[in-house]
C-alpha cells in the first residue's frame, strides 16, 4: 500500500505548487480521489492482506485507516469558512499540513513495523502542532501546544528505548508476529511492558494524563479538533492493541494499575462533563470518558475487549468529530462556545439540530447505535475481568446519558438569547459536512463486521 | 588585518586537526591543540569590536590553561609510568587531568561557561566555526582516550551536558547563547557516541553539522540577536524564518526531521551495551532542551504579528541559497533518504 501514502506526499506537493484558486478544490478532489486506493482495503477482512514493503494491512488497522482517510475531505470541508480570509500562503501550509497529517496517519495504521510506526506516530505531532498553535483562536493556545507536545513525547520517548530493547533481545519489531514466551517470566517485563504502552496511555489520553487534550481541543481549530478526536486519540489505542497482540498474556501482568484508573476515569469524566460550560472542552471531556472504556477493553486482553474497543474507537472517531463540527457552526456565527450563551438553537437552526439529536444520542450510546454495541461488548470483557467493575460501569454510563442530554438540552431547548440577530443561515456545505459524518455512523450499524 | 593572511589560519586549523589524528604520542597532540587555538584566536578578532575582543581573551584563557593542564597531565603519565601514547594511558592521575583539560577544551558540561558567554560576544559565522570545527581536534582526542577503561568519567560528563544544556538554555532570550547552550546539550551525546565507539561519535558529529549550519547561516542572514528579531523574520522573510524554524526542530530531534537520526542510532547502540540509564539520562536532558527549540520555532513559524505577510515565498531571492536551502531541504527528507538507503539490498 506503499502508493497511499505516496499520494498523500503527492497531494501535499500539489496543495503547495498549485494556482492561487485551485488550492482548496486540489485538496477536496485530491482527498476523495485518495479514498479510491482505500476501497481495496474494505474487501479484505480478518486477515493479513496487501502486504507490500514495509507496509501491511489486517483487521486491526483497517477501520483505523479507513477512518482517516474520510476524515480529511471533511476536515478540509469544515475549515473552509475560517480561512477564507488568510493569506494565500498561509492557506497553502494549512491543507498542506493536513494533507501530511494524514499520511502520517495512513502510514502509522499501515506499517508492518513497530518502529516505522514510532516514527509516523512521532511524525503526527508537528503538523498537529501546528494546526493548534498557529491557527488557534486564543492565546492560550501556545500553551496547549507545549503541553500537548510535551504529554506526548514524555510518554513515547520510554517507548522508544523499549523498542530499540526489545529489537536488541529479539531481532524483530514485526506487527503481525508473536513474541508470546520469547521473554521468560520476569519482573522485568512489567517495566518493559508499561514502557510500551505509556505512550499509547497519554496519547490516548487516559484519566490522569488526560490534562493536555482539553486544553489542546478548547484552542485548536475545528480540523485540529476534528482529527484530535477522530484519528489522533485512536493511534493510542491502535498501538495499545499492537503491542498487547504480540506479546499476549506475558506483558498484560502490571494492567490492573491502568485499568483501575481507566474505570475511575469513565466516572471522573462523567461528573467533570456535567460541569463545563463551553462547547467543546464538553466534548473534549467526553471524548475522554470514551477513551476510558478503549482503555478497559484492550487492556483485558481478551477477543471481547479488543472488538469493543475497535467498534468503540471508530463509533467515536465519527461521533465526537461531528459534534465539534456542530459546535464550531455555532461558533463561527455566534463568537461563542459557551453554553449560556448558546440555548435554544433548535428555534435558529431547526434542520441542524437534527444533527445535534443524532450525534448526542449516539454519544450516550442509544440503541441501535454502533457506540451502544462498543461499550456492551467493552462492558462485558471488563465484566468479565472483575465483576465489581460493573458499578463504576454503570455509573459512568448514567452519567454519560446525563451530559449528553445536558449538551443538547442545555443548547437546543430554552429561549434564544435576543442579542443574536443577523446570524447567516447553514450553507449546503455545512449539511453536507454532518451529513458525511451520520452516513457511515448510520450505515456501520448494519454492517458491523467491517470493524471486527 | 591583510585579507590574504586568512588562508594561513585556515591551513594552519587544519594541520592542526590532522597532527592530532596521525599521532598517538601526547605531546603531538598538545602541539595540534594549541596550533589550532592560536591559528583561531585571530579569525576571533576579525572585526575588532569591543565584544569581540572580550570574547577572545575568555577564548584564549581558557584555553591557554587547558593546554597547561593537558601538558601537565601528559608530564605526570609519562614521568610515573614511562607512558608517552595517550592510547595505552590507563587510568593514572595524567589521564584523569587530560580528560580534564579535553573537556574544558572542548566546553562539556561542568566547564561549559565560557562556551556561552564567548559564542555571545561573537559574530554568527565565526561562533560557527567555533562551535563546529573546533570541536573536531578535542574530540579526537577523546577518541583515543575513550577506548580505555577509564570512560566512565567521561560517560558522566557526557550525560551531565545535556542535562545542563537543557536547563541554561530555558530562560535565554539571546539567540547565540540559546544556541551555545544547543550546542552543549548535543556534546553531551556525542562525548557518550565517542566513549562507546568512535565511528558512532564521528557520525552524530557530522549530522550535527548538518543540522546546525543552515541554522546558523540563516541566522546570520536575518541577524537576528534577540529572539524577538525573529518574530519579524516572518515577516519581511518568510522562507528563512520558516527554514530556521525547521532546522530547529530539527536540532531538536523531532521524527519527521534528520535530527531524529542521530538519537536514534546513538540510543540503539547505548541499549546495545545495556547502558539504560545513560540513555534515560540523555533523553530527559534532550525533552529539556527541546523546551527551547520548541519556543524558538513558535517565534520563527506560529506567531504572527498584526499585519499579515504581504510578500510571497521568495526562494530564489535568499543569497546561499543553494547551499544552505539544500542543508535544509536535507533536514526535511534526510530520514527518509537514510531509511531507503538502509533498506538497499546489501
Amino acid at each position: 500500500m506503499n502508493h497511499l501514502v505516496l499520494g498523500y506526499v503527492g497531494l501535499v506537493i500539489g496543495v503547495i505548487v498549485t494556482k492561487k484558486s485551485m488550492v482548496w478544490r486540489v485538496g477536496q478532489v485530491g482527498s476523495v480521489l485518495l479514498m479510491l486506493p482505500a476501497t481495496v482495503l474494505v474487501n479484505m477482512n480478518m486477515t493479513i492482506s496487501n502486504v507490500s514493503y514495509m507496509m501491511t494491512s489486517d483487521f486491526v488497522s483497517l477501520g483505523l485507516t479507513v477512518l482517516s482517510i474520510w476524515l480529511l475531505p471533511l476536515m478540509l470541508l469544515a475549515s473552509q469558512q475560517h480561512m477564507v480570509s488568510e493569506s494565500l500562503i498561509y492557506q497553502r501550509v494549512f491543507v498542506g499540513c493536513q494533507v501530511f497529517l494524514t499520511g502520517a496517519l495512513v502510514l502509522a495504521f499501515m506499517a508492518s513495523d513497530l518502529l516505522l510506526f514510532y516514527i509516523a506516530f512521532e511524525s503526527t505531532l508537528l503538523p498537529t502542532l501546528m494546526l493548534i498553535t498557529r491557527w488557534g483562536a486564543q492565546k492560550e493556545r501556545y500553551q496547549a501546544g507545549t503541553y500537548f507536545m510535551f504529554f506526548t513525547l514524555v510518554g513515547s520517548l520510554p517507548l522508544l528505548i523499549c523498542l530499540i530493547g526489545q529489537y536488541q533481545m529479539v531481532g524483530s519489531l514485526a506487527l503481525d508476529l508473536s513474541y508470546e514466551g520469547v521473554f521468560q517470566l520476569s519482573y522485568l517485563v512489567n517495566f518493559w511492558w508499561v514502557g510500551c504502552i505509556l505512550a499509547f496511555l497519554v496519547k490516548l489520553p487516559l484519566y490522569g494524563v488526560h490534562l493536555w487534550l482539553p486544553k489542546a481541543h478548547v484552542e485548536a481549530p475545528i480540523a485540529g479538533s476534528m482529527v484530535l478526536a477522530g484519528v489522533l486519540l485512536k493511534l493510542g489505542g491502535y498501538g495499545m492493541m499492537r503491542v498487547s497482540l504480540m506479546w499476549g498474556a506475558t506483558a498484560m501482568l502490571s494492567s490492573e494499575v491502568f485499568l483501575a484508573l481507566a474505570l475511575w476515569g469513565i466516572v471522573v469524566m462523567g461528573g467533570i462533563c456535567l460541569r463545563q460550560t463551553d462547547l467543546k472542552s464538553l466534548i473534549a471531556y467526553s471524548s475522554v470518558g470514551h477513551m476510558a472504556l478503549v482503555v478497559g477493553g484492550v487492556l483485558t486482553g481478551v477477543a471481547w475487549g479488543y472488538n469493543g474497543a475497535m467498534v468503540l474507537m471508530i463509533a467515536h472517531g465519527l461521533v465526537s468529530s461531528c459534534l465539534f463540527c456542530l459546535a464550531n457552526l455555532w461558533y463561527e456565527r455566534s463568537s461563542t462556545r459557551n453554553l449560556s450563551g448558546s440555548r435554544g438553537l433548535i428555534m435558529i437552526f431547526p434542520l441542524i439540530s437534527l444533527g445535534w439529536f443524532l450525534m448526542s444520542l449516539m454519544n450516550m450510546a442509544l440503541p441501535p447505535a454502533i457506540n451502544l454495541f462498543g461499550e456492551l461488548v467493552a462492558m462485558v470483557a471488563l465484566y468479565n475481568w472483575s465483576p465489581y467493575s460493573i458499578v463504576y460501569m454503570s455509573l459512568g454510563a448514567v452519567l454519560t446519558a446525563a451530559y449528553s442530554l445536558y449538551l443538547f438540552g442545555m443548547s437546543q431547548w430554552g429561549n434564544t438569547m435576543k442579542n443574536y440577530k443577523n446570524l447567516y443561515t447553514i450553507t449546503s456545505r455545512e449539511y453536507l459536512l454532518t451529513t458525511l459524518h451520520l452516513v457511515p455512523a448510520i450505515y456501520l450499524i448494519f454492517y458491523l463486521g467491517l470493524m471486527f | 588585518m591583510s585579507p590574504y593572511i586568512s588562508p594561513l589560519f585556515g591551513v594552519a586549523m587544519s594541520v592542526s586537526v590532522l597532527l592530532i589524528m596521525s599521532s598517538s604520542h601526547w605531546v603531538f597532540m598538545w602541539l595540534g591543540l594549541e596550533l589550532g587555538t592560536l591559528a583561531f584566536v585571530p579569525i576571533l578578532t576579525w572585526w575588532h569590536s569591543s565584544l569581540e575582543v572580550e570574547a577572545t581573551v575568555k577564548y584564549f584563557i581558557v584555553q591557554a590553561m587547558a593546554a597547561a593542564m593537558f601538558f601537565f597531565g601528559g608530564l605526570v603519565s609519562t614521568g610515573t609510568e614511562y607512558i608517552s601514547s595517550l592510547n595505552q594511558i590507563v587510568g593514572n592521575t595524567g589521564e584523569v587531568m587530560i580528560m580534564l583539560a579535553v573537556a574544558m577544551k572542548l566546553g562539556l558540561a561542568p566547564f561549559h561557561y565560557w562556551v556561552v558567554d564567548v559564542v555571545q560576544g561573537l559574530n554568527y559565522i565565526p561562533g560557527m566555526v567555533l562551535l563546529t570545527w573546533q570541536k573536531v581536534p578535542g574530540l579526537m582526542v577523546l577518541t583515543q582516550l575513550g577506548t580505555t577503561y577509564n570512560s566512565f568519567f567521561l560517560l558522566t560528563l557526557g550525560v551531565l551536558s545535556p542535562l545542563l544544556g537543557g536547563l541554561g538554555g530555558l530562560g535565554q532570550t539571546q539567540v547565540r547563547k540559546l544556541l551555545a547552550f544547543s550546542s552543549n546539550a548535543h556534546l553531551g551525546w556525542l562525548v557518550s557516541g565517542c566513549v562507546i565507539g568512535s565511528l558512532l561519535g564521528i557520525t552524530y558529529f557530522a549530522l550535527y553539522v548538518v543540522l546546525s549550519l543552515p541554522v546558523f547561516l540563516f541566522l546570520h542572514l536575518l541577524n537576528a540577536v534577540h529572539l524577538n528579531h525573529l518574530r519579524m523574520s516572518l515577516m519581511f522573510n518568510p522562507a528563512s524564518g520558516m527554514l530556521v524554524g525547521i532546522g530547529f526542530l530539527s536540532l531538536g530531534g523531532l521524527p519527521p526531521f534528520l535530527g531524529f537520526f542521530g538519537k536514534w542510532l546513538l540510543l540503539t547502540h547505548l541499549v546495545d551495551g545495556f547502558l539504560l540509564g545513560l540513555a534515560i539520562m540523555l533523553i530527559v536532558g534532550t525533552l529539556v532542551s527541546l523546551f527551547y527549540y520548541l519556543r524558538v520555532s513558535y517565534l520563527c513559524l506560529v506567531i504572527l504579528g498584526p499585519q499579515q505577510v504581504m510578500i510571497g515565498l521568495s526562494w530564489r531571492k535568499i543569497y546561499m541559497t543553494n547551499l544552505v536551502s539544500g542543508m535544509v531541504v536535507l533536514n526535511m527528507i534526510g530520514l527518509v533518504l537514510v531509511g531507503g538507503v538502509s533498506c538497499l539490498p546489501k
